[in-house]
């Protein structure tokens, strides 16, 4: 018989970075969980994306044992790594911080596709696309929708 | 560990931009909540860069801030209150004070383990004590190398070892490893510092080191755990999923250690090297 959950936990820790302090700690350990085991896993789970921000679910089962999935970057994060831009440095909005490719824009939507609501690859590159935008990114050439055909979805 | 908490306050549709812009500064952990995005890091150290970027960022993501200091907690106390003890065969029981003592074991341990780690519960624990049975301690000077509750330098200390060292980098875990060390008589026995491997006094050469971490900072220590340990002596390491076996086995005959014995437990690997 399938295991009763208890609780989903939704966080988002760096790479290699689990501590049982919060949020961590109190989200687990409110549940009876073994703080320290789901630290041990996670971290080494993530060992080679050491600081890389990662979105991980835990689900908690009544009988306090936990399983967990580590998802990719969200797809901003991914936009800053396909741009190069060196963070620290950068002044968001300012002025134009990096630019990515069309194909690049395409890789990261099909990427994060299950976590974006779209039901178009063409929908999830547009929201790509806007993220882009609101990071100062530029997407280089046209569309691949403004060359051909455009369907009118968002 | 002392934490604190930026509570971020702006529109749903900007945090993930924001999250992205906050990445590369000394957050740990980031947490979604209804009005924006918590963000966690470690107290202590020099904000002034960080609140520098803070001013920077919200002229282009407007966003409030509020920033709260959590204070230090037993998140693992409903846990704690109720663990199974462990046993590893007739070698060792693990416990906590309120189980009735194993009376069939060569080592019964009392852990309280608190927020360190290290109470057998977990594959590499339980491997790492279960190796150590074999090994010669009587006599030995030892280093508890990452030592969480101290549950390994203890069990050395129990197992005849004359001096037991013990580091981490975790304050929780030094504080831990000495109530445990008091709580199982070895106090006398073993001291505690607070580090890397350089914590550990630096003429000491050990004929045994316990190394329950990771497989990256054993990788790089190894060259450093080499010079600290005694011709002959014993490595063993545990921390490392299965699927790095190659790649760390690999790297430790490289730095002159030879493999002994190797134990696989669910996901994870432990292994007893020799310096050559």
């Amino acid at each position: 018989m399938a295991k009763e959950v208890d609780v989903y936990i939704k966080l988002q820790v760096k790479g290699g970075q689990a501590n049982p302090a919060p949020p961590i700690g109190p989200a687990l350990g409110s549940k009876g969980v073994n703080i320290m085991e789901f630290c041990k896993r996670f971290n080494a789970a993530t060992q080679d994306k050491m600081g890389k921000i990662l979105p991980v679910v835990i689900s908690v089962y009544k009988d306090k044992s936990f399983e967990f999935v580590i998802k990719t970057p969200p797809a901003a994060i991914q936009l800053l790594e396909a741009a190069k831009v060196k963070l620290g440095s950068a002044e968001p909005n300012r002025k134009k911080v990096g630019t990515v490719t069309w194909d690049q824009v395409r890789a990261i939507a099909e990427d994060k596709m299950p976590d974006l609501n779209c039901f178009t690859l063409e929908s999830a590159m547009k929201m790509i696309a806007g993220s882009a935008r609101s990071l100062g990114i530029t997407i280089e050439g046209d569309a691949p929708w403004a060359t051909g055909e455009s369907s009118s979805d968002n | 560990m002392m934490a604190l908490r930026y509570d971020f306050i702006l529109p749903s549709e900007q945090t993930e931009i924001l999250l992205a812009w906050l990445s590369d500064l000394p957050f740990y952990a980031f947490e979604e909540i209804e009005t924006g995005i918590s963000a966690y890091m470690e107290e202590g150290g020099d904000k002034a860069d960080l609140e520098e970027r803070l001013v920077q960022l919200a002229e282009t993501i407007p966003f409030r801030l509020t920033r709260t200091t959590l204070e230090e907690q037993n998140w693992n106390a409903l846990w704690e209150s109720c663990f199974h003890p462990v046993r590893v065969g007739g070698f060792c029981g693990i416990r906590a004070e309120f189980h009735p003592p194993f009376e069939d074991v060569l080592h019964d341990l009392i852990i309280q383990p608190k927020m360190a780690f290290g109470t057998g519960h977990h594959e590499t624990t339980f491997m790492m004590v279960s190796l150590m049975e074999s090994l010669a301690f009587l006599g030995a000077r030892v280093l508890d190398f990452g030592c969480g509750t101290g549950i390994l330098g203890v069990l050395a200390a129990q197992r005849g070892a004359a001096w037991v060292d013990a580091v981490d980098i975790e304050a929780a875990a030094v504080e831990n490893t000495l109530e445990n060390a008091q709580r199982n008589g070895v106090s006398g026995q073993l001291a505690v510092f607070q580090g890397d491997l350089t914590a550990a006094p630096g003429s000491a050469i050990y004929q045994i080191i316990l190394a329950n971490i990771n497989r990256n900072v054993i990788l790089d220590a190894l060259p450093a755990l080499k010079q600290k340990l005694d011709r002959g002596g014993t490595l063993l390491i545990s921390g490392i999923l299965s699927s790095d076996r190659e790649m760390v086995f690999t790297a430790t005959t490289t730095h002159g250690f030879q493999l002994i014995s190797q134990a696989m437990r669910g996901d994870w690997l432990a292994a007893r090297l020799e310096r050559a």
